[in-house]
């Protein structure tokens, strides 16, 4: 009884407390299960969405810079899975260039022939790129745009101060999207010629008595350098290799004290070089040489140079100055944009020497559309496949007169690039852009008064033009002459 | 009841004195081994033998450090800061409360090996079962040994690191809440889990500070170091045996490298002290879903770690939190596989 009532009114609260421990125990299992089926089928949904997923773009990486300065530049497609092989009729490029693929797990390089245009879009499109583990495919895009590109100039003024000195002759340096003619980078009395670098200048200055000093500016600040040079005398071929910090240059001079007298004795100096002293680039047998024209092999630090006897060497300047022999020639031009295909002329055939393999090919260029009423002049090749620029001079309505043309000829067609706006005025000379985009231009006015600078003489009022060798149109015009592209 | 600390009174005579010296004359030993001996020809080792070495003491050589500054943390917690420093401190409210305590690791960094005594001495002294899982699961990655040496071997671009705090933190929360829901959380629980408790919480309130500290570096240093030199040995036995193709072939799928990367992390059961290191030589062949995965499910559950956890919760609560920390390991490495 006693056990009864007392039991009694507790039986219903245990009841509760176990009804209500059921209920909240089933509500854990219930969560429980809720969790791990949300899982479940989270992770089948996701593993599904993985499998019939292609490759993605992680990443992508390009030299800009080096994009529209050297050959070959390389833009890597990094994916999110290791890739397929992918073949260059997959790529697609716009502007149209033409590539090579390589794919080495999830890298996928598209090396682009030649060098990039400037200030230019990029789209690279790679279709059908499948991963090495599953067979789903997708599309690779990247844009980029190349960058800007400085350009020089080099003003000679031949106007006199009021205190009746010569006004100074200056470098300047603007852009191809840039306004007006720049900034001052460098200015001395008289300035026969410059190579710009890719933080330095390196200018050779005139004397009243037309001794020719190099100097080297950094465009970082600080004094500028003198290069020693051997005596009195006079500098020519001033060349640069602006990625290797190089310049070489010829020197001429009488017999110095010692009897030495130096014939444009070809040297080297090396901005990076503690000495600060130039070498002397010496020939066979390590004897002195004398040479008709030099051009470094571009981006490196090879020289190629030709002797008085019209021989031609490869020079490395690096350790040994080993000469490697080119043959005989009688011009040393220049090297076709974005390669290192060489180009020489002799006085029946030009050719081009692969600097990579040695071979030689010869130059089977089409006849231009001014051959028959114009004399023809320098020619530029623009490429390897036998496009190329030509200088011609064409009688005009005055007889004393003699107009420039330059007409761009390749294997399908001919035409006139550029004419100067007007017919008195003339072509003084011309280049082309290290990556075959722009014809530099260097126009002398009709009033254009002789500077009589012994060497590299030029006129007064001098202009340089691009001319866009794609379109056919003049861009950009500059006062001064001597763009960095031709020196 | 009062509840006695039982301590082996031949345990407590040797002290850590003893281990020391041991470990010293071994180490001696080797450099006087090394000094005397003859120089191996250039060639005495196979390639294969000569690149399970270099990448085994690789695996040590990047991991010693980091390990010994956990351990001396450990120490500074545990032994220097006063009795209930950190209990008292904790909020009242259970989802602050569980996020607070899923940063604890921030002041308690040690990895899960040392995490499992704590959590025990932490349930002791009040922390309910769910927010004891929270802290176990999370503080071996939200620690900064943790976090210090995944930022080491993988920097912060990658997002690995982000995704190893977010994921750790998520799921530790996700475990605490569903189990702070159990109506019986002592049913979670094994039968000796008391008696294991009062084992684990004891300490030798006689000794001083300083010898305990030094008690506590030879036992840190005695269970880490093993650890760490089997994980180093299985990472260099992994890369050298296992052939190159075959992990490449795992690696590179965007679902099967999760996988295997998750069952490598169960089976080497490496500390999350030094796990980061250990596959950052895998960085290269495996999609970082699977290497987050990886850092993820490996500090929570591994054999190890199962073993250890065994001594406090049931064989049906370890089935349950292995199943529900894989699956969520999974769902996030297959979602980053997926986005990035």
């Amino acid at each position: 009884m006693t056990r009864e009532s007392a039991a009694s009114p507790a039986a219903p609260a245990s009841t509760d407390t176990a009804r209500s421990d059921r209920l909240t125990g089933r509500r854990f299992t219930r969560l429980i299960s809720v969790t791990i089926a949300v899982l479940v089928l989270l992770v089948a949904g996701l593993a599904a969405a993985n499998f019939s997923q292609g490759p993605r773009l992680a990443s992508a990486a390009i030299n800009l810079d080096a994009s529209v300065s050297r050959g070959n530049p390389r833009l890597l497609l990094t994916a999110n899975l290791p890739l397929a092989e992918v073949a260059a009729g997959q790529v697609a490029v716009s502007p149209a260039t033409e590539v090579s693929t390589s794919v080495s797990d999830r890298a996928l390089t598209v090396e682009f022939a030649g060098i990039l245009r400037y200030n230019t879009v990029y789209t690279v499109t790679v279709t059908d790129v499948a991963g090495t583990s599953q067979s789903a495919t997708s599309t690779l895009e990247y844009e980029f745009t190349t960058p800007d590109v400085d350009i020089y100039a080099l003003q000679r003024d031949r106007r006199m101060s009021d205190s009746g000195a010569k006004q100074p002759d200056t470098v300047r340096r603007t852009t191809l999207l840039g306004r007006g003619d720049g900034d001052v980078v460098f200015s001395a009395s008289r300035i026969q010629q410059y190579v710009a670098l890719e933080d330095h200048l390196a200018a050779v200055t005139l004397g009243d008595d037309d001794a020719a000093t190099l100097e080297v500016v950094s465009f970082a600040g600080g004094d500028n350098v003198q290069v020693p040079l051997p005596g009195a005398g006079v500098v020519e071929n001033l060349r640069a290799s602006p990625s290797k910090y190089l310049i070489a240059y010829t020197f001429t001079s009488a017999p110095d004290s010692q009897g030495r007298r130096y014939d444009r004795t070809p040297f080297v100096y090396d901005l990076t070089e503690y000495s600060g002293l130039p070498v002397e680039v010496t020939g066979v047998d390590d004897l002195p040489m004398t040479v008709m024209d030099l051009v470094f092999v571009p981006d490196s630090t090879t020289l190629v140079v030709q002797n008085s006897g019209s021989s031609m060497f490869l020079v490395d300047l690096l350790g040994e100055a080993v000469l490697t022999p080119l043959g005989q020639h009688a011009e040393l031009r220049d090297f076709v944009p974005g390669t290192r295909a060489l180009v020489v002329a002799d006085p029946n055939q030009g050719s081009t020497i692969d600097l990579a393999d040695g071979a030689v090919t010869a130059l089977d260029l089409k006849p231009s559309l001014l051959d028959e009423s114009a004399y023809p002049g320098k020619v530029v090749l623009l490429n390897e496949q036998g496009r190329y620029a030509r200088l011609f001079l064409q009688a005009t309505t005055d007889i004393n007169q003699l107009s420039s043309l330059i007409a761009v000829t390749d294997p399908d067609d001919s035409s006139v690039a550029f004419a100067p706006a007007s017919e008195s005025s003339s072509v003084r000379d011309f280049c082309v852009s290290p990556n075959g985009q722009y014809l530099a231009v260097e126009t002398i006015p009709a009033a254009g008064l002789a500077d009589e600078y012994p060497t590299l003489p030029a006129f007064s009022g001098m202009t340089t033009t691009l001319v866009d060798l794609d379109s056919g149109t003049s861009s950009r015009s500059v006062s001064g002459f001597l763009p960095d592209w031709c020196g | 009841m009062s509840q006695t600390t039982a301590v082996r009174p031949s345990a407590a005579r040797r002290g850590p004195g003893r281990g020391l010296t041991v470990g010293l004359v071994i180490i001696g030993i080797v450099i006087l081994l090394r000094a005397f001996a003859p120089a191996p020809p250039a060639d005495s080792l196979a390639d294969t033998a000569r690149d399970f070495v270099t990448l085994s003491i690789s695996v040590v050589i990047e991991s010693l450090p980091f390990v010994f500054l956990g351990i001396v943390l450990s120490i500074g917690v545990q032994i220097w800061l006063p009795e209930g420093f950190l209990l008292r401190r904790l909020p009242k409210n259970p989802v602050a409360r569980r996020v607070v305590l899923s940063l604890l690791g921030m002041l308690l960094p040690v990895c899960e090996c040392g995490n499992v005594p704590l959590a025990r001495g932490l349930i002791a002294k009040g922390l309910t079962v769910g927010e004891s899982m929270t802290f176990l699961f999370a503080a071996p990655i939200l620690n900064p040994v943790t976090i210090i040496t995944t930022q080491q071997a993988f920097g912060w671009d990658s997002g690995i690191l982000a995704w190893r705090i977010a994921g750790g933190f998520l799921i530790a929360n996700l475990i605490g809440y569903i189990y702070s829901r159990h109506p019986k959380p002592q049913s979670l629980l094994t039968p000796r889990f008391q008696e294991a408790c009062a084992l684990g919480d004891g300490h030798d309130a006689a000794a001083g500070k300083a010898r305990r500290s030094a008690t506590l570096f030879t036992q840190e240093t005695s269970a880490m170091l093993p650890a760490l030199f089997i994980g180093a040995g299985l990472a260099g036995l992994i890369q050298t045996a296992v052939s190159r193709d075959v992990l490449v072939t795992l690696g590179s799928h965007p679902v099967w490298s999760v996988v295997a990367l998750m069952v490598l992390a169960f089976v080497v059961s490496i500390c999350s002290n030094v796990d980061a290191f250990f596959i950052l030589s895998f960085g290269a062949t495996f999609l970082p879903g699977a290497i987050v995965a990886f850092l993820v499910f490996g500090p929570m559950i591994d054999i190890k770690m199962l073993a250890l956890l065994r001594t406090t919760f049931t064989a049906k609560t370890l089935v349950q939190l292995t199943l529900i920390v894989a699956l969520c390991s999974a769902v996030l490495g297959l979602a980053i596989n997926y986005a990035v």
